[in-house]
C-alpha cells in the first residue's frame, strides 16, 4: 500500500508546484481516486481474511470442545490488553489524520510516533504470547505438544479423556508394502492386471482425527490469523514511519494529507480485524466455563 | 437401432436410460440454439455484407420487447431444465431400501471391494442384475472417484468420510471401472472392470469363491476381539449404550439433538466416541483409532447393523 | 479498410511531430523497464504473457502427443502428470486471466474513457513485476522438477501426498493473485473516477463495462483464493492439516475455497472478452450495439451469479444433495445474461453494413465456440447429467470452448483490431485472415471429439486409457497440431509488420471511440486535451440505401 501513497506523492515528484499527480484533472479528484482505491483494496483484505474466517469457523463447529479448550490456552488478559493498546492506537491515528486536516503538522508529527509506539507495544505482548506458546511447544507442526497441565484442567472440566496423538504421523506417508494376500489371507477372486501396484504411500489405518490434532487445529488457525494480522501490523508501521519520515520534510499541508488519511483507513481496518479475532480466538467459549 | 447411431455409450443400468435421454433432450435444445443462431447470423453475414444490395431503411437500436422475449424464453426453459434433471437426481440420492451392500476401499492406485458374503476383489465388481447395488465407500489416502461410464454414475470416495453410490445393472457383460478424480502419479492405472452377472451366475461365482468368514462375521468377530463386546454386550458391568437395533434408527445425542445411526455415524462413534455421544451415556469410550483399518471398520459396521 | 471507413467524420487527430508517441518516448531498457505509462506496461505485459503462452501450449504439445495412443510411450506417469499441470497451472494464472485485462485493458482503458492514464501508474507497474515474481516462481518449478497436482491443487494430494514441488507453485499463484488484485484494483478506480467530461456509465464502451465487471471478481475472488493456497503451502511445510482428514482437516472445504475463486475466475476470462465483441461486431457493422444496457447490466449481473455458482463443481464430492440443487439451479441462470448477450449481438447484425476484417472474422468465430461453449454448461448445472460427465474429457472441452474458443479468440480478435493503435502499423490481411479461419478449424478439430469421448466416460488427466478411445484422441491430437500452427502465425506477422507493415492512420476502421481520435501509435500523454464526450457510444452514421 505504501506504493498507493507513492503514486500520489507524484504531486511533489514533479515540476515541484502542481499540487496533484499528472493523470489526474485536480486533486478533489485525485483524493478521490485515493479513497475509492482504499476502500477497494480493504475490500479485498476482507475477502483475503474472509477465508481464514470461514475456516475458524467450520472448524469450531465441528470440535466445539476443542475449541474451547484451546481458547483458555490463551491468555485472554494479553488478549486484553492488546485490544486496548490497538483501540488507543486507532484513536491517535485518528488524531493524526485530523491534525493533517487542520494543517498541524506537530501534533500530525506527535500522533504519529504515538501511533507507532503502541503498535510496537502491540507486537511485543503478541511476541510474548508467541514465545510462551513456543517455550510450551504448542506450535502446529512436528513438535506439537500440549502441556500436561492443560490436559489436566481438560479433563477435569470435561471429566473425559484426552485423546492422545495417534500412530498417524509414523506411518502417513512412510513407504508401507501392499500385500494382496493382505492381513486376512487370499481374497477369493483376484484381479490379475496390478503387479505394479504392491508399493503404494499410504497409511493403513483408517483416516480420523483425535483430539490433539483438532487441537493442533485451532492453533493453525490462531497462528494463521494473528500471524498475517501481524504482518499488517508491520506493514502498518512501515506506513506509518514513512509518513513520518515525509511529514518532518513537511509534505503535509491543509490541502495535501491524502497518504496521511489513507494510512489512516488501513489502519482503523487492522484494528477491526483485531476486534474480530479476539472474542473469537480468546474469549468465544469461556461463557459456559 | 436408432441409439447406436448417437454416439451414446452402452446403457448397462435403470439410471443411463433416464440420463441418456436427459442428455438427447438437452442436446436437442442446444442444437436447436445453435442453428438459430447460426443461420440468423449466415442470413445476417450475407444480407448485410458491404456493398450488397438489402433494405437497411429503419433500422433497429433496441427493442425492450425482444430483450424480454429473449430473457424469459431462456429463463423458462433453463428453469425447466432444471427441474427435470432434479428429478432425475433424486433418484440417484436414494437406494432402494433392499439395495445390496457391498463396500469399497480406494487407495493409490487400486480399489478393494467386499462383498457381503465376504468375498473380497481388487479392481473388479460382480454384481447381479436386475438387483440395486449400495456401494458404501471410503478412501485410505487421497481422494478418489469411482466411475463406472455404462451406469453413469460416479462418486467421488473421501477419506474421513463414507460416500455411496448405487445403480441396477440391467445387462450381463463386463463395464469400464474408473477412477475419476486425480490421485497421483498412476491416476490413470487406478482402472478395473464391472461385471455383471446374471443373478443365478452371480450365485455361482460367489460359491466358486472360497471364504472364511462373511463380512457379519468378521465384524463378530472383532467385536469380540477388540473388546466392543466388554462394554456393549447386555451383561456387562461398565455403563455402554446397548447396540442392539440401533441402526438406522434415531439416536438422540446428550446435546439434545437426534441423528440417524446411520454407517458413518456407527464410523464416527467407533473412531471419534466423543463426537456424538449418546444421551444418558458418559463419553468414557476410548477410540479405536488406529486399531481398525478401514475394512474391518466396514466388518464391524456390517455386524452392528444386524444386532437386533 | 473500406473506403467508407475514411468518410466517417471523425476528428482529425492532431498533427503530431512523427516521432512523438509512447513507443519512442525512450529507447533503453530502463525507459521501459521503469516507465509508469499504462501502454508501455500493456506491452511488458503482452510479451511476457506471449511467452507463457508459448511455455504452457508446449506442455499441452506433448499431451496431446502423448494421448495419440492408448499406451504411456512417450512420456512416464510423472511426466506426463508433470506436463498438463504446468499447461494448466500456466495457462490459467499466467496466460488467460491477465491476457486481456492486463494488455488490452491496460493499453485501452484508459484511451477510451479519455484519462491520461490509469490511476495509480506506479501500482500497475509494480502489479507487473508482482506478475513476473509468481511467474518466476512457477518457472523455477517447472524447470527444477515440477508439480504433478493438476492446476487445481486438490488437497489431501497436494498438500501431503505429492512428492513435487506443490509449496513453490503454490506462493507463486499466491503471488500472481496479487498482480490481479492491483491490476483490478487499478481499473475500478480508474473507471469511477477518471471518465471523460461527459462520459457517463451508459456511454462507456462495451469493453470498459466488461473490464468493470472482470475488475469486481478480481479484487473479490483472488484473495480467497490467495489465502486457501498460501494454507496448502503452509501445510505441506508444518503438516498442519486444515485440508487433510487423517490431521482432523477439511479436504472438501478446500474445493469449496479453491472454487469460490476459480470459478469466477473464468469469467475473469470471459467477460472481457466478451466486451471485446461487443466492439468488433459494432465496428465492422457498422451499428450500434443492440440493446446496449442489457449487454452493459448482463456483464455486471455474470459478475454477481460468478460467486455463487462455485459448488457445481462439488456435485459428485459428497455435499449435502440440497446445496447442490441451490447450486444447479444458480449456475442455470447464468444461461440468461449469456443468452441475452448472444442474442443482442446477432441483432446488432440486423440492417447493418458488414465488412470482413480479420477482427470480425475472429467475432464470428468467438460467437460460433462460445454458443456451444456456453450451452454445453447447461448439461454441466444439471446435477444428473454432471454427475456422469465430470471429471471426463466432456468437462475439458466444454471449458476449452469457453476459456480458449471463447477468451482466446477475443483477445485475438482485440490484438488484430487494436494492432495498428498499439503499434502503429497495419498487419497483413491475408495471412491474418488464413490464421484465424485456421484457428477456428483446428479449434474445433481438437476439441469437439473431446465432448464425445467424455460421454463415452474418458476420465480427463488419465495418462493411459482404453483403445476404443483412441480414434477420437487422434483426432483431438491432429486438430491440435493445426492449432499449433495456426496459434504461432500472429506471432510472426504481428512481429514482421512491426517493421514491414503499412503505417496504420489514427483510425483505419473508421470505428467510434475515443482511442480512435488519438493518433497511433498514441502519443505518451493520451491526450493533449481533455476529449468531451457529447454522444452515446457506437453512433455511426445512419446507413441509407443509396449510400452502400
Amino acid at each position: 500500500m505504501s506504493s498507493q501513497a507513492l503514486d500520489l506523492h507524484d504531486a511533489h515528484g514533479h515540476d515541484g508546484h502542481s499540487s496533484h499527480a499528472h493523470q489526474f484533472d485536480d486533486p478533489v479528484q485525485q483524493r478521490d481516486s485515493a479513497t475509492l482505491g482504499m476502500w477497494a483494496f480493504l475490500a479485498t483484505e476482507v475477502l483475503f481474511f474472509g477465508a481464514l474466517f470461514v475456516m475458524y469457523s467450520v472448524f469450531r463447529y465441528r470440535y466445539p470442545v476443542m475449541w474451547d479448550m484451546g481458547s483458555h490456552m490463551l491468555d485472554w488478559k494479553l488478549g486484553c490488553l492488546n485490544t486496548f493498546i490497538l483501540l488507543f492506537s486507532s484513536l491517535t491515528m485518528a488524531l493524526a489524520v485530523q491534525s493533517a486536516q487542520l494543517g498541524k503538522t506537530k501534533r500530525l508529527n506527535v500522533c504519529l510516533i504515538l501511533t507507532i509506539v503502541l503498535a510496537f507495544g502491540f507486537l511485543v505482548v503478541k511476541t510474548f504470547e508467541y514465545h510462551h506458546k513456543y517455550e510450551e511447544s504448542v506450535i502446529p507442526g512436528r513438535y506439537f505438544q500440549i502441556p500436561p497441565h492443560e490436559i489436566e484442567i481438560y479433563e477435569k472440566k470435561y471429566g473425559e479423556v484426552f485423546h492422545p496423538p495417534s500412530k498417524m504421523e509414523a506411518s502417513a506417508g512412510s513407504e508401507t508394502v501392499y500385500d494382496p494376500m493382505g492381513p486376512y489371507g487370499p481374497g477369493p477372486v483376484m484381479h490379475d492386471g496390478h503387479p505394479e501396484m504392491t508399493t503404494a504411500k499410504a497409511p493403513l489405518e483408517p483416516v480420523f482425527t483425535d483430539d490433539y490434532r483438532k487441537l493442533q487445529l485451532f492453533f493453525a488457525l490462531y497462528f494463521a490469523m494473528t500471524g498475517l494480522h501481524g504482518i499488517h501490523v508491520i506493514i502498518g508501521i512501515f506506513m506509518i514511519g514513512t509518513l513520518v519520515y515525509l511529514n518532518q520534510k513537511g509534505w503535509f499541508t491543509k490541502e495535501y494529507n491524502t497518504p496521511v488519511e489513507m494510512t489512516g483507513l488501513y489502519w482503523h481496518f487492522v484494528d477491526i480485524v483485531w476486534v474480530f479475532l479476539y472474542p473469537l480466538l480468546y474469549l468465544m467459549d469461556r461463557a459456559h466455563s | 437401432m436408432l441409439l447406436s447411431l448417437l454416439p451414446i455409450p452402452e446403457q448397462a443400468s435403470t439410471q443411463s436410460v433416464a440420463i441418456d435421454t436427459l442428455f438427447l433432450v438437452f442436446t436437442a435444445l442446444v442444437v436447436f440454439f445453435t442453428v438459430l443462431v447460426s443461420v440468423v447470423l449466415t442470413i445476417f453475414a450475407i444480407k448485410y455484407t458491404r456493398g450488397s444490395k438489402a433494405d437497411r431503411s429503419n433500422p433497429l437500436d433496441g427493442s425492450l420487447k425482444l430483450e424480454i422475449t429473449w430473457s424469459v424464453i431462456p429463463l423458462v426453459l433453463a428453469i425447466g431444465a432444471f427441474s427435470w434433471a432434479s428429478y432425475v437426481y433424486f433418484d440417484l440420492v436414494h437406494p432402494p431400501a433392499d439395495s445390496m451392500e457391498v463396500t469399497v476401499v480406494g487407495r493409490q492406485w487400486m480399489w478393494k471391494i467386499q462383498h457381503p458374503t465376504g468375498q473380497r476383489e481388487i479392481n473388479e465388481l460382480h454384481v447381479p442384475v436386475g438387483r440395486p447395488v449400495k456401494l458404501t465407500m471410503t478412501s485410505q489416502d487421497v481422494i478418489h472417484s469411482f466411475f463406472i461410464p455404462a451406469f453413469r454414475v460416479k462418486q467421488d470416495v473421501v477419506p474421513g468420510t463414507y460416500s455411496q453410490l448405487w445403480f441396477e445393472a440391467t445387462k450381463p457383460g463386463t463395464y469400464h471401472l474408473f477412477c475419476a478424480e486425480y490421485c497421483g502419479t498412476e491416476h490413470s492405472r487406478m482402472i478395473g472392470s464391472v461385471v455383471a452377472m446374471e443373478p443365478q451366475d452371480y450365485e455361482k461365482w460367489l460359491q466358486a469363491g472360497s471364504t472364511n468368514e462373511s463380512m457379519v462375521q468378521a465384524g463378530e468377530r472383532l467385536f469380540r476381539d477388540k473388546g466392543c463386546s466388554g462394554c456393549h454386550a447386555g451383561n456387562s458391568s461398565v455403563r455402554a449404550p446397548l447396540l442392539n437395533g440401533i441402526s438406522g434408527g434415531p439416536v438422540p445425542l446428550d446435546d439434545g439433538t437426534v441423528v440417524p445411526a446411520d454407517d458413518l455415524y456407527l464410523r464416527d462413534s467407533i473412531l471419534l466416541p466423543k463426537k456424538q455421544v449418546a444421551a444418558g451415556f458418559k463419553p468414557i469410550m476410548p477410540t479405536f483409532q488406529g486399531q481398525l483399518s478401514e475394512e474391518e471398520l466396514f466388518q464391524l459396521i456390517a455386524y452392528i447393523k444386524t444386532l437386533e | 479498410m473500406s473506403s467508407e471507413a475514411l468518410t466517417y467524420p471523425i476528428e482529425p487527430a492532431k498533427a503530431a511531430s512523427p516521432g512523438d508517441n509512447y513507443l519512442t518516448n525512450g529507447f533503453s531498457l530502463k525507459s521501459w523497464l521503469l516507465t509508469h505509462d499504462h501502454k508501455r506496461i500493456a506491452i511488458l505485459y503482452l510479451i511476457s504473457i506471449s511467452v507463457f503462452f508459448v511455455i504452457g501450449g508446449l506442455a499441452a504439445s506433448l499431451v496431446r502427443l502423448e494421448l495419440i495412443t492408448p499406451e504411456g510411450d512417450l512420456l512416464a506417469h510423472e511426466t506426463y502428470n508433470k506436463m498438463f499441470t504446468v499447461h494448466g497451472v500456466v495457462m490459467v494464472f499466467f496466460f488467460l486471466v491477465p491476457s486481456i485485462p492486463a494488455v488490452l485493458g491496460n493499453f485501452l482503458v484508459p484511451l477510451m474513457i479519455g484519462a491520461r492514464d490509469l490511476a495509480f501508474p506506479r501500482i500497475n507497474l509494480l502489479s507487473w513485476y508482482v506478475f513476473i515474481v509468481g511467474g518466476l516462481f512457477t518457472l523455477v518449478v517447472a524447470l527444477t522438477g515440477g508439480i504433478d497436482t493438476g492446476w487445481t491443487f486438490y488437497t489431501p494430494y497436494s498438500s501431503m501426498f505429492s512428492n513435487t514441488y506443490v509449496a513453490m507453485a503454490a506462493v507463486g499463484v499466491f503471488i500472481t493473485g496479487f498482480s490481479s488484485i492491483l491490476t483490478g484494483l487499478n481499473f475500478i478506480v480508474t473507471i469511477h473516477k477518471m471518465r471523460a467530461p461527459g462520459l457517463t456509465w451508459f456511454r462507456l464502451p462495451l469493453f470498459v463495462w466488461g473490464q468493470y465487471a472482470t475488475s469486481l471478481i478480481m479484487i473479490l475472488g483472488t484473495p480467497v483464493l490467495a489465502s486457501t493456497v498460501a494454507l496448502v503451502a503452509v501445510e505441506r511445510v508444518f503438516r498442519i492439516g486444515v485440508f487433510d482428514p487423517a490431521l482432523g482437516g477439511d479436504p472438501i472445504l478446500f474445493q469449496h475455497l479453491f472454487w469460490f475463486y476459480s470459478h469466477p475466475a473464468v469469467y475473469i476470462m470471459i467477460l472481457p472478452a466478451m466486451g471485446v465483441i461487443s466492439e468488433l461486431i459494432s465496428a465492422f457493422s457498422r451499428r450500434p450495439v443492440f440493446g446496449y444496457h442489457f449487454i452493459a447490466l448482463s456483464s455486471i449481473a455474470i459478475a454477481a451469479l460468478s460467486f455463487l455458482v462455485w459448488g457445481h463443481h462439488l456435485f459428485v464430492s459428497g455435499q449435502s444433495p440440497y446445496a447442490g440443487l441451490v447450486f444447479s439451479v444458480l449456475s442455470f441462470l447464468v444461461a440468461v445474461p449469456s443468452a441475452i448477450k448472444t442474442f443482442n449481438w446477432t441483432a446488432t447484425l440486423y440492417k447493418s453494413s458488414i465488412s470482413w476484417d480479420t477482427p470480425m472474422i475472429y467475432a464470428m468465430g468467438f460467437m460460433g465456440l462460445f454458443l456451444i461453449g456456453g450451452l454445453t454448461g447447461l448439461y454441466l448445472a444439471a446435477i444428473a447429467i454432471d454427475i456422469h460427465v465430470t471429471d471426463t474429457y466432456f468437462v475439458v472441452a466444454h471449458f476449452h470452448y469457453i476459456m480458449v474458443g471463447g477468451a482466446v479468440m477475443g483477445y485475438l480478435g482485440g490484438m488484430h483490431y487494436w494492432w495498428p493503435k498499439i503499434s502503429g502499423r497495419m498487419y497483413p490481411e491475408g495471412w491474418a485472415k488464413i490464421s484465424a479461419v485456421l484457428i477456428f478449424a483446428g479449434f474445433n478439430l481438437t476439441f469437439f471429439p473431446q465432448f464425445i469421448v467424455g460421454y463415452w466416460g474418458m476420465p480427463r488427466r488419465y495418462h493411459t486409457y482404453a483403445p476404443e478411445f483412441q480414434v477420437l484422441n487422434v483426432m483431438s491430437t491432429a486438430g491440435a497440431s493445426i492449432l499449433g500452427v495456426a496459434y504461432a502465425f500472429p506471432v510472426f506477422y504481428f512481429l514482421w509488420s512491426l517493421k514491414y507493415g503499412e503505417k496504420a492512420p489514427a483510425n483505419p476502421w473508421g470505428a467510434t471511440g475515443l482511442e480512435w481520435q488519438v493518433p497511433s501509435p498514441p502519443p505518451t500523454v493520451n491526450f493533449e486535451e481533455v476529449p468531451v464526450v457529447t454522444e452515446e457510444p457506437y453512433q455511426y452514421p445512419l446507413l441509407e440505401p443509396e449510400r452502400v
